[in-house]
């Protein structure tokens, strides 16, 4: 899977959860920090789980999640080609 | 201590999701409840249901955000259109909102009842789930599963959680809930805290989800009429089951003229109390009389030595459920209390069923409404009128009333034998 096709299907799912206007989000590059600067709540991070797994069919570990240092569209997206690969 | 008054007021229910639509609604005594669908396929033995069409609810003019409403089932989107609508006519300021003296005080008879039931089929079943990319998968129970938001979503105090987050008050944020009673409850939780100088301004009522799992408890119970809410009537069956929400702003009335804004009413007085008869559901006589009595001389030793001798409400909002327990004995308290001359009773419960935690305060609003426009809402449906009403048929009028109204009583009751009185005078 190509990573922008995974870039493109991250931005789909936050899309729900901004705090920002939409196209903050069309404009945002792999170091954009989702939380601090697409105003995505953390109390969502759990749904943008649910919605990832669901949409590449993968599951991710508790201690996966937890490991999140910072949420940024690269972690996130690291995380799930990990899952994919 | 303060005098309080109502400056703005916000419904969503069956018959208008904003205020012009609702008292429209009222005026020409239409019915909001029909036939629900869900209520077919489920086999219920009440079908008819009075629920808001949340389609036609435009959360955006309010300003509230797609991610406003991560953390709220309907009961919570309800409340939030609604208290947006008494926020804008109540005419107060961000600044206002944003301080210790502005509370939320809004409660409900469940909470977020369809995001409680998913929570619990996603807990309990091994399941097949239908993707965003059209395809089957099962799923296997595991906490992750429910989300991030069945807690704020569902906690008992979702309402005013939601409502005070939204706003971002700094007072007061709290749920109260007394069943059928909750939404004139706040109301007046909240009246109290003004007046006692607690508070300078509360966002406060009442909401109820419209998820099938709150008919279904009535509809097992029996109390579900399966024709129609027929207050008042000899052929009454039980009451049409409800959901919407009612929120008020009460602030300091002195603050409210100091500002320049216009209030709508003045509460005069307000009571809650429970019947003691050890009975969760059935009326009582001497409670009523209490409640009414009460509402009455709040802060007084007797209402008579409040209102003088003889005094009366031009309007008396019944409680009027259409249950055949229900509607007669509660007219016989008033009577009791007010005489067989000189006011109108009206049960708006007629018009569009009974929405239970929201009940009160969608009614009182009614009420307020009454005063300001100066009319009665008609009791439809009511004839056959129960025989033992007859004695008083002229206090019920059956079309609509126009005059110059000043008072309204408002009483609800609820199961655990609560009951809540607000007695409101026009300004």
């Amino acid at each position: 899977m190509e990573r922008s096709e995974v870039i493109k299907g991250l931005k789909e799912i936050l899309a729900p959860y901004l705090g920002v206007e939409k196209d903050k989000l069309e404009a945002a590059v792999e170091t954009t920090d989702i939380n601090n600067e697409l105003g995505v709540k953390s109390t969502d991070t759990v749904n943008i789980v649910l919605d990832l797994e669901n949409k590449w069919d993968i599951a991710f570990e508790d201690e996966e999640i937890d490991g999140l240092n910072e949420v940024t569209i690269k972690s996130v997206t690291d995380l799930v080609m990990s899952k994919k690969s | 201590m303060a005098d309080v008054a109502i400056v703005g007021m916000g419904v969503v229910n069956s018959l208008g999701n904003d205020l012009n639509t609702f008292s429209e609604s009222l005026q020409q005594g239409k019915i909001g409840y029909k036939t629900i669908p869900l209520h077919e396929q489920l086999n219920f033995r009440s079908k008819i249901a009075s629920y808001p069409d949340e389609s036609k609810i435009d959360y955006q003019s309010y300003g509230i955000k797609m991610q406003d409403l991560l953390s709220c089932d309907d009961v919570a989107r309800f409340t939030l259109a609604a208290a947006s609508q008494a926020v804008r006519q109540a005419g107060i300021s961000e600044e206002m909102l944003r301080s210790p003296d502005c509370g939320v005080l809004i409660g409900s008879g469940l909470g977020g009842g369809n995001e409680f039931a998913d929570l619990t089929f996603l807990l309990t079943n091994r399941q097949p789930v239908f993707t965003k990319e059209k395809k089957w998968k099962v799923v296997n129970p595991r906490p992750r599963n429910v989300g991030s938001h069945k807690v704020d979503s569902t906690m008992a105090s979702t309402c005013s959680a939601n409502t005070s987050v939204f706003f971002k008050t700094q007072g007061m944020g709290e749920s109260l809930s007394s069943a059928c009673s909750t939404g004139l409850g706040n109301i007046g939780y909240a009246y109290r805290m003004i007046k006692h100088g607690y508070q300078k301004r509360v966002i406060c009522g009442g909401s109820e989800t419209s998820c099938w799992n709150v008919a279904a408890g009535f509809d097992a119970m029996m109390v579900l009429s399966p024709t129609g809410s027929l207050s008042l009537s000899g052929e009454r069956s039980g009451f049409v089951a409800g959901a919407g929400a009612g929120i008020v702003v009460l602030e300091e009335l002195q603050s409210v003229l100091d500002r320049g804004a216009k209030p709508l009413a003045v509460i005069k007085g307000f009571y809650s109390g429970c019947c003691g008869s050890g009975n969760m559901t059935a009326p009582s006589r001497e409670g009523q009389i209490r409640c009414v009595e009460g509402a009455l001389a709040d802060g007084h030793p007797n209402w008579e030595s409040k209102f003088g001798k003889g005094w009366k409400p031009d309007i008396v909002k019944l409680h009027g459920t259409a249950t055949p327990t229900g509607d007669a004995i509660e007219v016989k308290s008033v009577v009791e209390c007010f005489g067989k001359e000189g006011y109108h009773l009206t049960a708006p419960k007629a018009l569009f069923g009974h929405l239970l935690g929201a009940a009160g305060s969608v009614e009182l609003i009614c009420a307020v409404d009454m005063l300001q426009k100066g009319y009665v809402v008609p009791n439809i449906n009511c004839d056959p009128l129960d025989p033992e009403l007859e004695f008083v048929t002229h206090l019920i009028p059956r079309k609509i009333v126009k005059g110059d109204f000043k008072t309204a009583l408002c009483i609800s009751f609820g199961f655990g034998s609560t009951n809540a009185g607000m007695i409101i005078e026009k300004v």
